[in-house]
């Protein structure tokens, strides 16, 4: 397949390149699905938030022109469309489950604080890129099948011939540098992925 | 409030319905509760946040979550069998270690001398290794194609598939295969590579990709890597193959390069006391798993040579031919 720069992608896009599409879909489809999951919860309802994204970048392809991170494009994006599937969410889950209704609230809460400004990308992709930049290969890769792959450690084990337990020191060690490494930048000290 | 709690809240792993409503009535208790979960939860956004050149430079083979058959197939084709079967009472323990290319990861598996392996790729292709040889295989392979890189001797049953086109690189020369069955002989130290080709159709490129020839079933390509020159003729492929069933198998060949062969087979090291039996030829065939003794003992009954084993410490044991007094 062939690959793109930011700004060519951005110009083939805008062009309406079917080519350069497929590509962007290949490469971010995943991302979003699994950063849609983490609000959203369902698998379902998060593919098919993917799917409205794709639709809405594809139909939409002259907008391109004025962006200029597509990361942060897509991210907002994204981020859109789940704030407006939980309103719905939200309007369904009133009388039918207050739980449900009392989650979604939080979550929607959280989400809307979520900042996916281009400065904001560019800051945080900077510390993200140090960190993963320290870590050794095996680790980086480990940790990124993990957070971008969203592969099970039993997989990865798998997929690399390696035991289970070296994956889980592997990602443990690299939390450990981001933990670190986004401290004083987000302010709190706690974090996830702890299994 | 127990923070363990929150964190799998946030990460949508906590499943009693009691536990969900204790972190929810926390949250809900006060503004400064839902900024700390408001942070906690985005943390994993956030450290997923990379722009386009950063996705582009550390690009994996993300796997695609249309179809999710295909996801599992993929999955079950990641796990890679490797079956090593050891020849002679040797011990010797394989290296498999993972080397990092600059774009995605990469086993290799190492065979020494007097060992020899077979292992099944991600794509289902199957692979014998003979001894003293090294292969280079990532864990899966990518959408468009698929490589491998070969120093050595291999004998490859490639998966067939039309999409995917399959590649041997040697240093010298690249096999390209849609599928089917080869045997590549790319020794390090020689100048020639061998390419022998059982069945399906494979084409020869050299390192610029320019094709240097298309082989038939039955025929073996020579490669002289010095005056790169090709030549192509029709041969019994057993004499190539045979190694993978542990025959070792020759027609007519000199005890140069039958030593050459042990010495990879069977981990020694053959030396000429004189000269002359080094052109001696031989036809046969030998089982590969027995001692090497027994090997030479046929060799010294059907002609005249000799031979003494000097046993070396920490180093291969050394074989010397000689002639036979008349």
């Amino acid at each position: 397949m062939r690959q793109y720069s930011e700004n060519e992608i951005l110009q083939e896009l805008s062009a309406g390149n079917k080519n350069a599409f497929e590509f962007l879909y290949d490469t971010y489809q995943l991302r979003l699905y699994h950063f849609a999951f983490h609000y959203l919860n369902d698998e379902e309802l998060s593919k098919d938030i993917v799917q409205d994204v794709f639709s809405i970048v594809w139909e939409d392809h002259k907008k391109f022109e004025g962006v200029s991170n597509v990361s942060s494009w897509l991210f907002t994006l994204t981020k859109n469309q789940c704030l407006k599937k939980i309103d719905h969410l939200k309007v369904k889950q009133k009388y039918a489950d207050i739980l449900k209704y009392r989650q979604l609230n939080i979550v929607q809460d959280a989400l809307t604080e979520l900042d996916t400004s281009p400065v904001t990308f560019d800051e945080i992709n900077t510390i993200v890129n140090q960190t993963l930049s320290i870590l050794s290969p095996q680790s980086r890769q480990i940790f990124e099948m993990s957070r971008f792959e969203n592969l099970k450690n039993r997989e990865i084990a798998e997929k690399l011939s390696i035991s289970q337990k070296s994956v889980e020191a592997h990602i443990t060690k690299a939390l450990k540098y981001f933990k670190e490494a986004l401290k004083n930048y987000l302010p709190f000290v706690a974090f996830l992925f702890l299994e | 409030m127990d923070i363990e709690k929150i964190h799998q809240f946030a990460q949508n792993s906590l499943s009693g319905k009691d536990e969900i409503e204790e972190v929810v009535s926390w949250i809900e208790s006060s503004g400064e509760n839902q900024k700390e979960f408001n942070r906690i939860k985005n943390f994993w956004a956030y450290s997923g946040f990379s722009n386009f050149d950063t996705i582009m430079k550390n690009r994996n083979p993300i796997l695609p979550l249309r179809n999710k058959t295909r996801y599992i197939e993929i999955l079950k084709y990641a796990a890679i069998l490797i079956f090593v079967f050891f020849i002679g009472a040797l011990s010797a323990t394989f290296i498999i270690r993972n080397i990092f290319t600059e774009e995605l990861v990469c086993n290799e598996i190492i065979v020494p001398n007097g060992e020899s392996a077979e292992i099944i790729l991600a794509d289902q292709t199957h692979v014998w290794l003979n001894s003293g040889s090294r292969l280079m295989y990532p864990p899966t392979f990518q959408k468009k194609n698929r490589e491998v890189k070969l120093t050595g001797e291999a004998y490859f049953e490639v998966k067939h598939d039309k999409s995917r086109p399959f590649h041997v690189v040697t240093p010298n020369l690249t096999v390209e295969v849609l599928g089917t069955s080869f045997n590549v002989e790319a020794l390090e130290n020689s100048g020639i590579l061998n390419v022998t080709l059982v069945e399906g159709k494979v084409r020869l490129q050299d390192n610029k990709n320019k094709v240097l020839a298309e082989l038939l079933p039955n025929e073996n390509a020579k490669y002289n890597v010095l005056e790169k020159k090709l030549d192509i003729s029709a041969v019994n492929t057993v004499l190539y193959t045979s190694w993978k069933e542990g025959i070792m198998t020759f027609k007519d060949e000199k005890l140069i390069d039958i030593a050459d062969k042990l010495e990879r087979w069977f981990n020694v090291e053959v030396v000429f006391d004189q000269e002359q039996v080094k052109n001696l030829c031989f036809s046969g065939s030998i089982l590969k798993n027995k001692p090497i003794d027994q090997v030479l003992e046929i060799l010294k009954y059907t002609s005249r040579i000799d031979y003494t084993i000097e046993i070396r410490e920490q180093q291969p044991n050394r074989i010397h031919f000689k002639g036979m007094p008349m």
